[in-house]
């Protein structure tokens, strides 16, 4: 008998490529990083302000859901390889974690990070785990990320969900 | 409620090859796997050595770069199978950890990988996919954990596969991570970095009552988990193993126990200094006094770093050092660390372990703690 909660989604945004998108220190290339970042900062305030997780940091989890996540950076890395000289940073910058290190780092959060991995609707696959996270009470909210990439970068998009169980699911679940 | 989780049947897959007996004869007796690496041109590399099986290398021969994933994955999903005795695998989901691959060079995405091994051995759904790292196959049995606790699911499968291929070889040659001396020694003063190992383990966790139902006996139950992040920096882990003792403290939490029924500590135990002395920091904050008793050992000095897919293998590595009472040894190590000392593993160790818990830990500050029981 599953015990999964309903969402509530407090805050949410979306984020798309291009030239106007700000570019994320350390990391260089690909749209990948920034468009998560910038996604995050959308829905949850800039880092450098009163926002959203202020205080809570220890019980969100970051869940970032993709099909193919850096498409730019992994083919950079082929490219590399293939001609036997190969940039170090792309050793990190080719992990999807990498990102999501420098998003905890900013906001102070210090829950669980996954990166999955989809076919289909990576944002309702996010939201799924997020479900899961919130049952299992590892976190009591839920930053869930996705990206896609573009060969056309304007195309690319990031999408960010700040999620928590529905405040009566503790009370309609009764003791555990 | 939440259902208590057991471990019924596992496969796992190393340089040493397919089984347990394979890793107990070579993991357990601290034989390191390094050999010369023969499946890709490794001539303009500093480092030459990786923990590969041989038989492993005709995967590669036709240039593919994931292909050998799908088929070490569905090997040890069958072992898992037939050691549990279960029957019905259309009635599992299945949680696997793999590497994520350039479309130039896998066509496939990482989540088809997945479905491939789930069609091959007729199992159901959800069919889910981790990618984080170092930590993904934890990852992937901490949700399915998860699943069996929440009542989403009786049983689910869940592990991950990795193979050594040029991809992956030539980026932690390209940052200098990897050891040129061919030997990984976590925790000693002279080690010289990292090296590769192809590893998998799936295993078939399941609720006490989908067990007691078809009358099986578990091998070991999944007493508690914990998944952190350090805050702390894009590329290196915490100075003082911040995330690394919370995820520790969080897994012992979990299970209702403190540092004092700890027996063994499967290190993550990369054989980098910034690893190494974090991750010691960090259990000596977790552990505190008893940092003196548990004793610790990094496996992949044998088994080299099966990155997604490492903390499926060292999950079965410390379930069988918990059935067979013998503690895994940390190949190599001569000159422990002074600073943040263990209790070290450095020769094959008989002693009943209890409680063994496996950690692992990936770029971005990402710390998974697996803490399995005895059944």
């Amino acid at each position: 008998m599953t015990t999964l909660p309903e969402l509530e989604i407090v805050a949410g945004a979306e984020t798309h490529g291009g030239p106007q998108l700000p570019r994320v220190v350390g990391f260089m290339e690909s749209d990948f990083a920034p468009l998560v970042y910038a996604a995050v900062r959308e829905c949850v305030g800039d880092p450098r302000s009163e926002h959203l997780l202020v205080g809570v940091g220890d019980r969100v989890a970051i869940v970032l859901g993709s099909q193919r996540f850096d498409t730019v950076t992994l083919e950079l890395s082929v490219e590399h390889v293939n001609r036997g000289r190969v940039n170090p940073i792309l050793f990190y910058q080719a992990v999807p974690t990498a990102v999501l290190g420098q998003i905890a780092r900013d906001y102070r959060l210090t829950g669980p990070v996954s990166c999955v991995a989809v076919i289909g609707d990576a944002r309702a696959e996010v939201l799924e785990l997020a479900r899961v996270l919130l049952a299992d009470g590892g976190a009591e909210w839920v930053l869930g990320l996705t990206v896609e990439m573009h060969p056309d970068p304007a195309l690319g998009f990031a999408s960010a969900d700040l999620v928590r169980a529905d405040p009566g699911w503790a009370e309609r679940r009764g003791p555990s | 409620m939440t259902a208590e989780v057991f471990v019924s049947g596992f496969g796992v897959f190393s340089a040493f090859g397919f089984g347990p007996d394979a890793l107990l004869a070579g993991a357990f007796t601290g034989s390191p796997a390094f050999r010369p690496v023969t499946r890709f041109d490794v001539s303009h590399c500093r480092a030459d050595r990786a923990a590969t099986w041989q038989e492993a290398d005709g995967y590669f021969l036709d240039g593919r770069q994931g292909g050998g994933t799908v088929e070490v994955a569905s090997d040890c999903g069958r072992q898992a199978l037939a050691m549990a005795g279960w029957r019905d695998p259309a009635e599992l989901p299945v949680i696997l950890a793999t590497k994520l691959r350039a479309p130039s060079l896998e066509p496939e995405p990482a989540a088809g990988t997945t479905e491939r091994v789930a069609d091959r051995l007729g199992l159901g759904k959800p069919r889910r996919t981790f990618v984080n790292a170092c930590c993904a196959a934890t990852n992937a049995i901490i949700h399915g954990a998860q699943l069996v606790s929440t009542g989403v699911t009786e049983a689910v499968l869940a592990g991950g596969a990795f193979l050594v291929d040029r991809q992956a070889f030539s980026l932690f040659d390209a940052a200098q991570a990897l050891a040129v001396d061919g030997r990984l020694r976590p925790f000693d003063q002279d080690r010289q970095g990292v090296l590769l190992g192809d590893g998998a383990a799936m295993l078939l966790l399941e609720s006490g009552e989908s067990l007691r139902a078809r009358g099986a006996e578990p091998l070991a139950r999944l007493a508690g988990w914990a998944m952190t992040d350090d805050a702390f920096h894009v590329a290196k882990p915490h100075v003082e193993g911040a995330g690394v003792a919370a995820a520790v403290t969080g897994a012992l939490r979990r299970a209702g126990i403190g540092p004092d029924r700890l027996t063994y500590v499967n290190a993550h135990g990369t054989g980098t200094p910034f690893n190494d002395a974090a991750e010691a920091a960090g259990l000596h904050a977790a552990l505190g006094d008893h940092t003196e008793t548990v004793f610790v050992s990094g496996t992949k000095s044998t088994t080299g770093h099966a990155l997604e897919a490492s903390g499926a293998l060292e999950s079965v590595i410390s379930l069988l050092a918990i059935r067979s009472s013998v503690l895994p040894p940390t190949a190599g190590l001569h000159r422990p660390d002074t600073r943040h000392p263990l209790r070290h593993v450095s020769a094959p160790e008989r002693v009943d372990v209890p409680y063994a818990l496996s950690l692992n830990s990936s770029v971005g500050g990402v710390n998974a703690a697996i803490l399995l029981a005895a059944a």
